[in-house]
């Protein structure tokens, strides 16, 4: 099976790493990808062409930092097929759009994110996701398992 | 780790409790869920069959009597399936609003992910007010996993 893991650094992005962890296994596939929010057009009213094209390429950077951390993270956790993706644009949009390229299996991602309102039960990303993507969709939210310890016996 | 299933004879359920035996693991749990129409049920439920004019119908004793019997099997058929692939499993009717059982169920159970068949997504089904897998998904206090078609 394939998995894709949404991340933005958020505590929420943390539980649906660790629900992947759960459940991927001997041969399955982890996709770490994390979108930056980068509008290029809005910038440009502030900023000159110069200006869009450096905040752009310290944005990938940003991304790229994290999906890397992140794969070296699932890394340490035994998962051996780990591929990473640092992509700037809509969230929404690039995670729909690259897990129907990816051909992925389910995608993972957290209830919401960095930027989300306390009080939303949801966020717009997730929301989005969970009614357009062409694959399972697991949110992650509430307190996550962890892997129970061997209980002995007591004889 | 507790994993519940909401099933109802659809296709869609049927998608979801594979995915759902498929991600079990020995030590997991499986909880099937299935949430029958009571005695009265609300026209919002059902905008489709065109009841909207009144702002309730009244299902007969005798469909809820066969809707519970046909019930009964498809839970059997399913915990047979699981046991048939090692898989410690628990069965559970209630009847009412599926949205809410769903997630009180969640609660009550301490269950950590809930998975539910996810609606086609034709015009036909957006008439529907609120799909079970959209309410699910924002008021289950864990994890959801929507199963596609």
């Amino acid at each position: 099976m394939k998995y894709m893991v949404a991340v933005d650094g958020s505590s929420h992005a943390q539980k649906a790493l660790q629900m992947a962890y759960r459940f991927v296994g001997e041969g399955d596939e982890l996709v770490i990808l994390s979108v930056g929010n980068f509008q290029s057009n809005r910038l440009r009213e502030f900023f000159d062409e110069a200006g869009v094209a450096e905040a752009k390429t310290k944005a990938l950077a940003g991304v790229e930092k994290l999906v890397n951390e992140t794969m070296e993270h699932a890394q340490s956790r035994g998962i051996a097929k780990v591929t990473g993706k640092a992509e700037l644009g809509h969230p929404r949009t690039v995670i729909v759009e690259l897990a129907e390229k990816e051909n992925v299996d389910m995608i993972i991602m957290g209830a919401r994110g960095l930027g989300a309102v306390e009080r939303l039960v949801i966020g717009s990303v997730s929301d989005y996701v969970m009614k357009h993507a062409n694959a399972d969709v697991l949110i992650a939210k509430g307190d996550i398992p962890v892997e129970s310890e061997v209980i002995v016996d007591d004889e | 780790m507790h994993i519940l299933v909401a099933v109802d004879g659809s296709e869609a359920s049927a998608k979801a409790f594979e995915r759902a035996c498929a991600l079990a693991t020995p030590r997991s749990k499986l909880t099937l869920l299935a949430v029958t129409e009571g005695a009265v049920a609300s026209a919002d439920m059902d905008l489709a069959a065109g009841c909207a004019e009144a702002d309730y119908f009244v299902i007969p004793d005798s469909a809820r009597a066969e809707d519970r019997k046909r019930t009964e099997k498809l839970l059997a058929s399913l915990a047979h399936k699981c046991s048939e692939r090692n898989i410690t499993v628990n069965s559970l009717t209630c009847e009412g609003d599926p949205r809410a059982i769903i997630c009180d169920s969640a609660e009550h159970l301490h269950v950590d992910l809930v998975v539910v068949g996810r609606r086609g997504m034709g015009q036909a089904a957006r008439l529907v007010v609120g799909s079970v897998s959209e309410y699910v998904t924002r008021h289950a206090p864990c994890s959801v996993l929507t199963v596609k078609h």
